[in-house]
């Protein structure tokens, strides 16, 4: 697969904790990119940076915004207020490029919403968006 | 030499009535019409001006309770928008880019503008 635009630590060290959780997630249903396809996926989870924050590769503060789309409303409402719950349990020790980082800090700016995608047939969730502080373990 | 000792204690319950004081408030909310002038501004806008464009209607809302932020609450005021186009605009859809006004705009003040950002 052809990444189309770069998956910084941040978003690897998300991805690789929520992976690890209860959350029934595989590769390839959580990423970057919009990468949802109804027919093979019940759900996908986007991760992505918003503006704002002050950041080195593996240490600063981020805006994270996390949004969930499937194809069942109440399966992707479920999921993402199960991210939600995970992501604000912090802190949390994960492991992105190779190192170990922690969270140590989570706020909520935003919680859980249904946002419009312009398809019946797609649902789409916001999971939440997030001020996180991030460092090397 | 007389020794004096310091006695100082924090208070932290004046600390907190101060931090939800009308005037804290009325800093926000200067603040949060800043936001709103900015994302006016920086709105994409298409041929079309017959005053009634998504771009002209994010206000400042004064009056938005309280942010918990850790243990501690905070005076909350926000910038809105209730025109469909605005959220579209700021979360994209199947058909459109997300453009993020408000997101790119919040993010040039407070504690994450840039060197030199307003605010």
């Amino acid at each position: 697969m052809i990444d189309l635009r770069p998956f910084p630590s941040i978003e690897t060290a998300i991805q690789a904790y929520l992976l690890e959780r209860h959350i029934p997630l595989e590769d390839g249903m959580i990423g970057g990119d919009f990468r949802y396809d109804p027919d093979t996926m019940p759900f996908y989870v986007q991760i992505n940076r918003g503006p704002g924050g002050r950041t080195g590769q593996l240490s600063g503060t981020f805006v994270v915004e996390l949004e969930v789309f499937g194809r069942e409303y109440l399966e992707t409402e479920s999921v993402a207020s199960a991210i939600e719950a995970l992501v604000l349990g912090y802190p949390y020790v994960v492991e992105a490029d190779g190192r170990k980082v922690i969270i140590d800090s989570v706020f909520q700016n935003a919680g859980v919403s249904d946002l419009p995608w312009g398809d019946d047939s797609v649902n789409r969730f916001s999971a939440g968006t997030y001020v996180m502080t991030m460092r090397r373990h | 030499m007389r020794v004096i000792k310091a006695t100082y204690r924090e208070d932290r319950k004046s600390f907190g009535a101060f931090i939800l004081s009308e005037g804290m408030r009325s800093v926000t909310y200067d603040v949060t019409k800043d936001i709103a002038a900015a994302a006016r501004a920086n709105a994409p806008r298409g041929d079309e001006d017959d005053g009634s464009h998504h771009a002209d209607k994010y206000v400042a809302i004064r009056e938005a309770g309280t942010l918990k932020v850790e243990r501690n609450l905070r005076v909350m005021c926000k910038v809105v928008n209730d025109d469909p186009i605005a959220l579209m605009n700021e979360f994209g859809n199947i058909n459109t880019k997300r453009e993020r006004t408000l997101g790119r705009t919040g993010a040039l003040f407070g504690d994450f503008k840039p060197e030199g950002g307003p605010g």
